[in-house]
């Protein structure tokens, strides 16, 4: 007995099974029929779709599922799924059950192109190569090199200006010695006593033109303000100093990055960064105890006025916000 | 004179001018193999000209500019609030234009499900071996369209600066900054100054309404004409081989078959937008750099990205007093810069291992290619 196993032939394309509307004249007419009705429905929903548009915007039909629902917006939309879906639902009818079904065969050929034209294409393109002489004016090709590279530049040069140089600008904020604690929104001073205790508050600094802030100075000024118990903080005596009567206040800008660090839980006394969950423990100088940002938030060094409105004593002592190169150099 | 005659005309003009007749008759019989999983890159296909134009629809009455204005319009939980005419413009398509909020839906569901179906289409292609010789550099195309998209996206659901898209670009500028020594320097010409400032929107506008939709069409036309000129690869089966083509010619059934599924795509987006809400940027309100929603999520496509950059350590090293941010860098550029890289060039990568230089136009069964299939699935 032999072990070996004969290769299994190609049965070729199984034979070809006729449709019913193939033959049968009613199958064919039925066909035709439901291909017409759903060229149809399209009609029907393009019909619905221009009632829609002048349905008043405040009427709203109730559905099941789906609660009350504006007619003109629902209508609009279903009107055009309808006249869309249904003339490619014909069009998929019509193929599948009148148009030919037999599958045909095609031959592949070679992408290979034959060895003389290939030995042709090469010889052709050494003549080229060799009437411009690159290879031996060795001269015209290092110029030529050179110049073609140098031109590159200039592309970059014309897209200096897109913007100044950073410069100190993302190390500088609008807080100063001095500079008032105002609410946001209102921009009004604050007293210790405004705050309860467990309270949380966003502060920007006092503006000569609150009404036209600019986005790019809240970006780095909004501060976050926090009330807790004094006996809460576990703070060193500098950064002790660094609160009033339990008050501390924070960038609220993440130094992960950049996005607003605005969930605080009450009962943890955490900070939670609602875009990437870096989670900062403020009795502990936001501290980051969970989550990819790799240094605390800034705290801000504040004290009171003699009539007791919260001040800034200090600027931020480090850039809020994310990491960049030259971030701590000087 | 019959429609015949007057056809027979026309095209005699056409002929004798470009000698597209022959051309045309091969053409017209050209044959395609039919499955369903070959549908999954039409989808995409079909979705980018949705795409084309319900974005073109938008543009008449989105104004892509940071310009304050105070809004007046129909919405009345933001009446007299401060906000970007590009925010402003928005609520305007969506609460004023008769079928602006639906066009909006449909835009924005179109850019999903175009980004699911390349994804499903690459997977099709992936675990059925279809980018092996001669078809690797399509591959490599392909993959450029996931990125394109990737980008394309973004910048889209960026535009209408509502809170949410606003912080999606504050992370975007992260990154940005991030980048080792030139980084805050890119990031100020991108911007044209300090995060948001008010050159960005315009900026992103052109780059997504013409730069990147123009590079897709060049792209899109480049990887149809390789699987025409090449021709379609097919399932193994009977009467199949490496050297034949078994389907149906395009004149008649393939034409009707994917002009209608073009309708069909339509149709069902169209569904979805007119049933399922989507981006709510009223709900949101304005972009402040000050204010934040809670949950703030990208569209599907980015999750990964978004994922990966929550699950990095939090690592920042210092040296010679610059910094560097590992905890941006990796998850932000490093892991996905190895992760496409590899992508485009696994065609290489097993041809390599396994020493199969051959062309192939028969598909793998996923269970018959177990290594692949067991990379693709990890």
């Amino acid at each position: 007995m032999s072990n070996e196993i004969e290769a299994i032939k190609d049965p070729g394309l199984p034979a070809h099974v006729h449709r019913k509307a193939d033959h049968d004249p009613v199958a064919a007419r039925r066909a035709e029929r439901q291909v017409a009705a759903m060229f149809m429905i399209s009609a029907l929903g393009t019909v619905l779709m221009i009632a829609s548009f002048f349905i008043p915007d405040d009427v709203f039909v109730f559905v099941p599922v789906m609660g009350d629902q504006n007619a003109h917006q629902l209508g609009l939309g279903l009107g055009m799924a309808i006249s869309l879906f249904f003339i490619g639902m014909g069009a998929i009818h019509w193929a599948k059950t009148l148009m030919p079904d037999q599958e045909v065969i095609a031959h592949r050929h070679e992408f290979r192109s034959p060895d003389s034209d290939r030995k042709e294409f090469v010889d052709t393109v050494k003549e080229g190569a060799a009437a411009t002489g690159l290879g031996r004016r060795s001269l015209i090709k290092r110029t030529l090199g050179a110049a073609v590279g140098l031109s590159a530049i200039s592309p970059l040069l014309l897209f200096r200006d897109l913007g100044p140089l950073p410069g100190d600008d993302l190390k500088k904020t609008s807080w100063k010695k001095g500079t008032y604690l105002v609410t946001d929104p209102g921009d009004r001073r604050i007293r210790a006593s405004d705050l309860e205790v467990g309270a949380v508050a966003q502060v920007l600094p006092e503006s000569d033109d609150p009404e036209h802030r600019k986005l790019n100075d809240i970006a780095k000024d909004a501060v976050l303000l926090i009330r807790l118990r004094p006996d809460e903080f576990n703070l060193d005596a500098e950064r002790l100093s660094w609160t009033h009567e339990g008050i501390i206040a924070f960038s609220k800008i993440c130094s992960h990055m950049g996005c607003a660090v605005a969930l605080y839980e009450q009962t943890t006394k955490h900070l939670l960064c609602p875009c990437h969950q870096s989670t900062f423990d403020v009795t502990r100088a936001a501290k980051v105890i969970f989550g990819p940002a790799a240094r605390p938030l800034p705290q801000l060094n504040i004290t009171v006025d003699a009539e007791g409105y919260l001040v800034a004593r200090d600027p931020f002592y480090e850039p809020i916000g994310p990491s960049f190169w030259g971030r701590i150099s000087s | 004179m019959t429609t015949e005659h007057r056809l027979g005309q026309v095209a005699n003009y056409v002929d004798e001018r470009t000698g597209a007749a022959a051309w045309m008759k091969k053409n017209l019989q050209k044959v395609f193999p039919d499955h369903w999983s070959f549908l999954l890159g039409e989808v995409a296909l079909y979705s980018f000209i949705i795409l084309l134009l319900s974005g073109t629809y938008l543009t008449f009455w989105f104004d892509p500019s940071a310009r304050e204005v105070i809004y007046e319009g129909s919405y009345e939980p933001l009446e007299g609030v401060q906000m970007s005419a590009a925010y402003a413009s928005t609520l305007h398509i969506s609460f004023e234009v008769r079928g602006g909020l639906l066009m909006r839906q449909i835009h924005h569901w179109a850019a999903l499900i175009f980004m699911a179906a390349i994804v499903a289409h690459l997977m099709r292609v992936f675990f059925t071996g279809a980018f092996r010789k001669p078809r690797e550099a399509n591959w490599i195309i392909g993959i450029g369209l996931l990125t394109l998209g990737i980008v394309e996206g973004f910048l889209g659901y960026s535009l209408p600066d509502d809170l949410l898209s606003g912080t999606g670009i504050r992370i975007a500028e992260a990154i940005i900054q991030a980048i080792p020594v030139v980084g805050s320097y890119l990031s100020y010409f991108a911007f044209g100054g300090a995060f948001p400032g008010e050159a960005f929107i315009p900026r992103i506008y052109i780059v997504h309404v013409l730069l990147l939709p123009g590079a897709f069409l060049a792209l899109i036309t480049v990887h149809l004409m390789m699987v025409w000129y090449q021709k379609h690869t097919q399932y193994p089966g009977p009467g199949r081989t490496e050297k034949n083509v078994v389907g149906y010619p395009l004149m008649p059934v393939y034409m009707a078959k994917a002009g209608g599924f073009f309708f069909i795509v339509f149709g069902v987006t169209a569904f979805i937008a007119a049933v399922a809400s989507i981006n709510p940027i009223w709900l949101y309100g304005p972009y402040t750099p000050g204010q934040i929603s809670a949950g703030s999520q990208p569209d599907w496509y980015m999750g990964w990205l978004d994922g990966l950059v929550r699950m990095a350590p939090p690592i920042e090293t210092y040296f010679f007093g610059y910094t560097i941010s590992w905890n941006i860098l990796i998850p932000g550029l490093i892991v996905p810069g190895i992760l496409f890289t590899g992508m485009a060039l696994y065609p290489f990568i097993e041809s390599w291992i396994t020493g199969d230089k051959r062309e192939h136009y028969l598909l793998d069964r996923p269970r018959n290619a177990p290594n692949r299939t067991a990379l693709g699935a990890m």
